[in-house]
This record gives C-alpha cells, structure tokens and sequence, in this order.
C-alpha cells in the first residue's frame, strides 16, 4: 500500500487543490489563474501515487536521488510562475496608466474643454 | 482645424509636477513664443499628480490645465497631453518641461521642421548649432554621449542628443506616440520606434537652461539605472513588434 510520506503528499496536494478551488468559487481568483495552480496540484498527486514515475522523471533530467527532482520541478514551476505574474502586472500596469489619463482627459472635458474634432484618432 | 487659409494649429504641452514656483514663468514665456510663429500656439499644461498648487498657478497664467490624480511618470504625461491634442485636432505639438529649462526660442525652429519640413517628430539637440552644448557634469556628457552611439546605430542615422525631451510631433508623431504604452524614460525609445515605423525623424540646434529649481528626474544615485533601463529598453526598441500609425 502507500507509504506514509505518500499520504501525506497526496493530502497536502489534495488541500492545495481544495483551497484553490474554494478561491475560486468565492471569486477571489480568477478561473485563469486557477488553471496553473490546479495543473500542479494535479502532477503532485499523480508522482505521489506514483512513485515510479517520479523515478523516471529524476532518470530523464538525470537527478538520481529523487526527491531532488521534485524540488527542481518545483523551483521551475516557482520561476515560471513569477515570469507569467510580472506579464501579468505589466499589463495592469499599462492599462493602469491608460485609465488615470483617460479620466483626466475625461475631467477636462466635464471641466469645459469639449475636443473640437472628437475621434481620438481622427484623420 | 488646419483647413484651407487657416493658420495651422500648435499645441505647447508643458509638462510640470510639483512646480508652483515657476510654472507660472514658464506658461508666460511660452504664450509669448506664440508672437513669432506663424501658427496659433495654445498652451496645455499636463500636471503629472502635483501635491502643490500647480494647477492653480498654470491656469492663473493662462495655460489650459489637464491633471493625473496620481503621478503616471513623464512618459505617460506627454502621452497625455500629446492625446489631448490629437483629439482635438491640432497640426502639431511641442513639447517643453515645466522646469523651465526649455527655452521657449526653441519652439519656432522645432515647429517649423514639422510644419514646413514635413518631419514627423523633430528632436531639439543640444549639439547641433546653435545650441550651446551642455553644461552638466562630466558623467553625465560622457552617458549622452554613449547613448547617442548606441540610438544613431540602432536608428540607422546620426543622433546627437537622444535624450531631448524638448521635441515637436506632426500628427503621425502624435499617433505614434498615443499608441505605444508610455515609458519611464521614453525619449531615446521613441526616435527607434519611429524610425522602425517609417516616421520621418530630425533634429534641430536648440539651448537648453540649467534648471532653476524642482530637481532632474534623474538623480546621481537614479544614473545607474537610468542608464541600464535605457539601454536595454533601446536594443529592446530595436526587436520589438513595430507599430502602425
């Protein structure tokens, strides 16, 4: 049967997945987002049942001990992670910047300075 | 407007933040450029989230006032002045600091490269004739100059001071510049984003002023990174997806 470090991983996999769905269902993250989490939760679950497969992953990227393996996939997942936040800031940031300059725009106009020609990019 | 007959239209858009000292000056010395242009020059004033009275001082001087409720950063302040004058029909822009270290004798030649030369956005250079060189520090030279190398490589084309925030945009400058999100430090970038779209790009010989108060956006310890940011987001201008305008 399973070992006990197998239960425990699969346990630990299994909270992460429920917390991210329950995120998910009280809207405070978005379905998008949810996909990566839930995809690693799932490999997690999936190794930890399957120790062979953990096995053959370390013989491919030729970690021999294992367990040192998870924590290479994990450090990858970690870095792409942040790589696909900061994509994702950079684009709150822009549209950020747009927002503020379209409402100053806008308040100059309530204020009285109506465009004379009014498509924005009009010729 | 721009019809047939009509004088064209110039837009000065100053940009200022936390300058209620001096905008004032500034407003006055640009109204008083618009005695000797051909075109009508009206004065906007973009401020950039001052916690002063620069709004207040600016239309008190007859400029019109556009104001961000938080500070965007210099980029995006001409990008909104540059699309309040698109929308509002204007032949051309010009761009001045509210610091006041753009002579406003600067906006004739600049305006006129646009309007009579037909260039799309036309750089005031320190280092061409008859402007007077630059009277800063040693470190600060020697880093104008690199970038100088680096843009004229990347551009194809001799640049001489690629750092000017003083510039003028005919309409397809303007809709460049709308278009592209706004830059920490956007002056280098633009003259590649340009050029890669097909925008007509020159510069004229203007004076600069030692600043008179407010601070430079770049301070000693700001170089550095000033430096790094700038470089890589030029070879980045060079790789990146070009625009349409």
């Amino acid at each position: 049967m399973f070992d006990r470090i197998q239960i425990v991983s699969i346990a630990g996999s299994a909270l992460i997945m429920i917390i991210i769905v329950e995120l998910v269902r009280l809207r405070r993250l978005r379905v998008e987002y949810s996909i990566l989490w839930l995809l690693a939760g799932a490999c997690l679950i999936a190794l930890s049942i399957f120790r062979e497969g953990l096995d053959l992953f370390g013989s491919i990227v030729g970690v021999h001990y294992a367990p040192a393996a998870i924590f290479l996939a994990a450090l990858v997942f970690g870095v792409l992670l942040s790589v696909h936040l900061t994509t994702v800031i950079t684009k709150l940031a822009d549209q950020n910047v747009r927002l503020a300059q379209r409402i100053a725009l806008l308040e100059a106009r309530i204020e009285g300075d109506a465009p004379i020609d009014t498509p924005a990019a009009g010729d | 407007m721009g019809e047939e007959g009509q004088r064209p239209s110039v837009l000065a858009v100053i940009l200022a933040k936390d300058e209620e000292d001096r905008i004032g000056d500034v407003v006055a010395e640009v109204l008083g450029a618009a005695r000797d242009l051909e075109a009508r020059l009206d004065v906007l004033v973009v401020d950039d989230g001052s916690t002063d009275r620069t709004s207040e001082r600016a239309r008190e001087a007859g400029a019109r006032v556009i104001r961000h409720c938080v500070n965007l950063r210099i980029g995006a302040a001409e990008q909104t002045g540059i699309i309040w004058a698109l929308e509002r029909g204007y032949d051309a822009a010009v761009r001045l600091d509210g610091d006041g270290q753009h002579p406003a004798a600067g906006i004739g030649p600049l305006v006129r490269e646009i309007l009579e030369g037909g260039a799309d956005i036309a750089m005031g250079s320190r280092f061409l004739p008859p402007g007077e060189g630059y009277t800063s520090t040693p470190a600060r030279r020697a880093g104008i100059a690199l970038l100088a190398l680096l843009v004229s490589t990347l551009a194809g084309r001799r640049v001489t001071d690629p750092t000017s925030g003083f510039r003028a945009f005919g309409r397809r400058g303007m809709r460049l510049v709308a278009a592209l999100p706004a830059s920490d430090y956007p002056e280098p970038e633009t003259v590649i984003d340009a050029r890669r779209a097909g925008l007509g790009v020159r510069e004229v010989g203007v004076s600069f002023r030692a600043r008179a108060s407010g601070h430079s956006s770049i301070g000693p310890l700001r170089a550095l990174y000033y430096m790094a940011k700038i470089t890589l987001a030029v070879l980045v201008a060079g790789i990146r997806r070009a625009v349409n305008v």
